[in-house]
């Protein structure tokens, strides 16, 4: 396992593929968004999309799901999601859309929340369709564990 | 869409900076945890109860996102009743983006949260002929009356016709 000491940066990394279908759409649209837009063909066509599209909700719950398989399948000791920074959603999302996400981290940082065991680093995630275009774009700061058998095991200070 | 007759219009001109709403409370209990993070998150102290204790977090927590969806879901619900009745010009809008989130504090199955919302700036610049920028600040406290989470929000809302 790799921990938050282990995290290089300026390294990127590229997630797995995923398509919502229009039944995942919906289904998420009915417990958490309901609007036209996201739950109704006919309705979608008259809105601001001109056709049902993902709630921007689920795009950035499925965005995150990317990016902590891919911090598993890299065995990153990945946490979650301290801060945003900036988000924003740029091109709507169709059902049968192919997405996918790249990773940018930057530096490592500690983290602001009160603890010792977990350390942050800034990351850029962008997400998009397969002719590139980016549909979700943020800047962010992602949680690590940190090493503890390290902290329990090395001395405190070097020069004792 | 049928044909619906409105009391009132309200547009992103009749918004006024400043405008507060509390949006309600909601209590998350475990299962729904555990169903929305089977589908959008990993690791145990997401998705197993048991092992979740020996975790960074003692015990099982709500993902980010399934705390930001449960605040859209209170928002839509709340401007429901809110807007009855109101042609109100931020409902056919979307949402363009969002600024300075965080999540502060672990919400566990359980915890009530209450959320607020409050128009804190908008934008005159037009965007695809009838839309400009509104901006809310949202914050989520629980039971103890700690903040959870807090984040801003951009949407876009209709302008009144010209």
């Amino acid at each position: 396992m790799r921990f938050w000491e282990d995290l290089q940066p300026e390294t990127s990394y590229q997630t797995e593929s995923v398509i919502l279908t229009e039944a995942d759409v919906i289904e998420f649209a009915s417990k958490f968004d309901p609007q036209p837009y996201h739950l109704d063909k006919e309705a979608a066509k008259d809105s601001i999309f001109g056709a049902l599209c993902a709630s921007g909700w689920q795009i950035c719950s499925l965005t995150m799901r990317l990016i902590a398989e891919t911090m598993a399948a890299e065995q990153i000791a990945f946490i979650g999601l301290e801060q945003i920074l900036t988000l924003r959603w740029r091109q709507p999302v169709f059902p049968g859309d192919v997405l996918s996400a790249s990773i940018l981290l930057g530096t490592p940082k500690e983290a602001a929340i009160e603890s010792s065991g977990l350390g942050a680093c800034p990351a850029q995630v962008n997400l998009r369709k397969p002719d590139q275009e980016i549909c979700l774009v943020f800047q962010g700061l992602l949680l690590f564990r940190k090493n503890d058998t390290a902290s329990l095991h090395e001395p405190v200070s070097a020069g004792s | 869409m049928s044909e619906q007759n409105y009391i009132r219009s309200r547009w992103f001109e009749d918004i006024p900076i400043g405008e507060f709403h509390v949006f309600g409370s909601y209590t998350l209990s475990e299962k729904e945890i555990l169903a929305f993070n089977r589908l959008y998150a990993t690791g145990d102290h997401h998705n197993d109860p048991e092992k979740a204790c020996g975790s960074f977090y003692k015990g099982l927590i709500a993902s980010e996102w399934h705390l930001t969806a449960i605040w859209m879901k209170m928002m839509v619900s709340y401007m429901e009743r809110y807007a009855a009745g109101v042609q109100d010009g931020r409902r056919g809008g979307a949402g363009i983006g969002l600024y300075n989130m965080h999540w502060q504090k672990p919400v566990r199955p359980g915890h009530t949260l209450t959320f607020t919302y409050e128009i804190i700036n908008k934008s005159d610049k037009i965007v695809g002929d009838k839309w400009s920028i509104i901006r809310s600040r949202n914050e989520a406290f629980n039971q103890n009356n700690v903040k959870v989470l807090q984040f801003e929000a951009e949407i876009l809302a209709e302008r009144a016709p010209s």
